[in-house]
Formats: structure tokens, C-alpha cells, sequence
């Protein structure tokens, strides 16, 4: 079991959008490799800070947007170029430390059975430290309306921690360029009839954390976003 | 006939004169003008033919049937810039993508290349 985990791994691309991370890039970086998560790939989206710079003095594979295009195509960026490198499994993992990168085996225990074609995380299913209740209110009415627009049961509808095949990635191919990638992706997973699961994800919020996160007025703009880009296509 | 009516009857005569002379290669596009200033002209000349075609549609002001047909036609024109704007963002993003990928793999090789001929150097016998 210990060697196929090993042998996952080396198989397995962890994709990281980061925008002005330059505090906590390197720590997440850390955390990775301590893990055995060597390949790695951080999208810098045109940074004010020197992102870049300490991503790269850790990560073989930092790239950078020469213009600011939002995290969802800083995901898709870092996806494209694992994919190029012969990624079979592609993880979206955050910047900013809330993620544990001890879980992701737990994704790739799910994603190696062959039952299913992308495993999402829920922190609802998982842990929460120190989510405000305003935070909880959010993510419960984005779990309300993902029912209703994309018919998807899932617990946790903006958990950026997921994994998901190579085979998969075609249909999971993000066209919104900022945070309403997360729900497209969801909406992608009902339109293609993907297989999922949900995997249980400790979120940890800091104050760095909760000032960038999603306050509800942002909750409502990436909504507009996601309905408008269904739309329009 | 009122200054309003002179005033805007005239303007668009003359926009009529001009479009007729331009997009010479863009026959659609000249029509669509010219009907439309043609049709703005129309209705300002003659405002009772606009209350008319109100009135059939069960529009009880021709003012009101104009403004009507304006915001129907403001927001058709909205959403199309709007899917325009969109394509285009995907479109510069896709441009953004393949230069942050191709800078990459482009200073990988150079760092490849580097070290093969670092290596070469120092196996050769002298």
C-alpha cells in the first residue's frame, strides 16, 4: 500500500494559484514536500509582492501571469502545464496554508479505485477551525444554491482543495477567470455527469486568511459571474 | 414643422449623405445605418404615423412605443457586448496562458542546454 502511495505520488501534480502569497507560499511549499509531494506547479497571477521570488526558490515550476487574470485562470494555467508533464492526477491545493497536505493521500485513496473521476473537498464533512459564523452562513446559501442551478448534492460548494483525473480535466476545463471557477466546476461535474465523492478537509481560518476571504456581497457578485458565464457562452 | 424636428430631420439627412459615401466594403453594416437614420427621420416628420403603429401594437403613445422599442433594443445590444467582452477575455487569457507556459519551458530547456554543455566540458579529455 506504502509503494503505490509512493508511486501515486510521483504521478500526482499539485497545482497552487498564488496572488501576493509571498508570507505563506514558502511555508505551503514546505508542508508539500515534507509530505513527499515533489512535483509541484504555482501559477504566480502577476503579484505585487515577491511571490514569485519565494515560490521559486522552493518550486522548480513557478510560473507567472504577466497580467493580474484571476484564480480560476491561475488554476487552469498550472493544470495545462502539469498535463504537458504527464500529470495522472491533478491537485488544486491553496497558498495560504488553510489546506493540510497530509490530506491529499485521502484524495488519492479515492481517486485510485477507478470509481470516480474527481474527489472534492468538504469541510464539512472534515474539521473547521475557527470559521466566523457570517463565513458558515455563506458557504450554507452557496450549498442552496449549487442545488438549485447546478442540481449537484455536494456538502461544501468553495473548497478549493479537489483532485481529479487526467482523464477528467478535459471536461473540467475552467473558462471563469476568477472565484466563480469553483462553482463552474461543480456545474462542469453535473453537465458531463462526472464521478465524485466528497473527502473530509480540515479548513483552518487565521486573520490573513478571513481578510481574503469571500465576504457575502463577493458571495453574490461570483454568483452574477457564474450565471452570466452559463449565459453567455 | 417644429426647430426640434428641422434640427434633427437635418442631422440625420446628413448622416444618411455621409453613410452612403462610407463602409463601402461593409454593405450590411451601411444599410442597418441608413435604415435606421432613414426610419429616426420617418418618425420624427411624421409623429402621427408613429402613434398609428403604437396604437396597433395597443400602445397608447407613440413616445411610449419609441421608448419601449429603445430598451428592448438597448439591452439586446447590451448582452451582445457583454458575450463580445467575454470571448475576448477568454481569448487574451488563452494569449496570457501560452506566455507564462512557453517562458517556463523555454527557460527549462535553457537550463538544460547549460548544464549538458557544463557536462560535456567537463568530461572532455582536455
Amino acid at each position: 500500500m506504502q509503494m503505490t502511495m509512493t508511486h501515486q505520488k510521483t504521478k500526482t501534480w499539485i497545482v497552487i494559484a498564488a496572488f501576493n502569497e509571498a508570507k505563506r507560499i514558502q511555508k505551503t511549499l514546505e508542508e508539500l514536500h515534507k509530505n513527499g509531494y515533489q512535483n509541484i506547479v504555482v501559477v504566480d497571477d502577476c503579484s505585487k509582492d515577491q511571490t514569485y521570488e519565494f515560490s521559486g526558490a522552493l518550486c522548480e515550476h513557478t510560473l507567472r501571469h504577466p497580467v493580474n487574470c484571476g484564480q480560476g485562470a491561475a488554476l487552469q494555467t498550472g493544470i495545462d502545464y502539469a498535463i504537458r508533464r504527464g500529470a495522472e492526477y491533478i491537485v488544486t491545493f491553496d497558498a495560504d496554508g488553510q489546506h493540510k497536505a497530509e490530506e491529499i493521500s485521502g484524495f488519492l485513496e479515492a481517486l485510485s479505485g477507478g470509481d470516480y473521476d474527481i474527489a472534492i473537498g468538504s469541510r464539512f464533512l472534515g474539521t473547521t477551525e475557527n470559521m466566523p459564523f457570517t463565513r458558515l452562513c455563506t458557504l450554507k446559501a452557496g450549498i442552496l444554491f449549487t442545488r438549485l442551478i447546478s442540481r449537484l448534492k455536494v456538502t461544501d460548494t468553495h473548497n478549493g482543495f479537489r483532485a481529479f483525473t487526467r482523464q477528467a480535466s478535459p471536461y473540467l476545463r475552467m473558462r471563469q477567470n476568477r472565484m466563480a471557477h469553483a462553482s463552474e466546476i461543480l456545474d462542469l461535474i453535473s453537465v458531463h455527469k462526472l464521478r465524485y465523492c466528497e473527502v473530509p478537509t480540515t479548513i483552518s481560518y487565521n486573520t490573513e486568511v478571513l481578510e481574503k476571504g469571500q465576504s457575502s456581497l463577493n458571495a453574490i457578485r461570483i454568483a452574477v459571474q457564474f450565471l452570466f458565464g452559463k449565459l453567455f457562452k | 414643422m417644429t426647430i426640434f424636428q428641422i434640427f434633427v430631420i437635418g442631422i440625420m439627412l446628413a448622416l444618411i449623405v455621409h453613410d452612403s459615401f462610407t463602409f463601402k466594403k461593409n454593405i450590411k453594416f451601411r444599410l442597418l445605418r441608413l435604415v435606421v437614420w432613414s426610419l429616426t427621420a420617418l418618425s420624427i416628420a411624421f409623429p402621427d404615423l408613429v402613434s398609428s403603429i403604437s396604437h396597433f401594437f395597443g400602445i397608447e403613445r407613440g413616445a411610449d412605443f419609441a421608448s419601449y422599442l429603445f430598451i428592448i433594443i438597448f439591452i439586446l445590444i447590451s448582452f451582445h457586448f457583454y458575450s463580445l467582452n467575454q470571448s475576448m477575455r477568454q481569448d487574451l487569457t488563452q494569449v496570457i496562458r501560452h506566455l507564462a507556459i512557453s517562458s517556463k519551458e523555454s527557460e527549462t530547456k535553457q537550463t538544460a542546454d547549460i548544464s549538458s554543455e557544463r557536462c560535456a566540458t567537463n568530461n572532455s579529455p582536455d
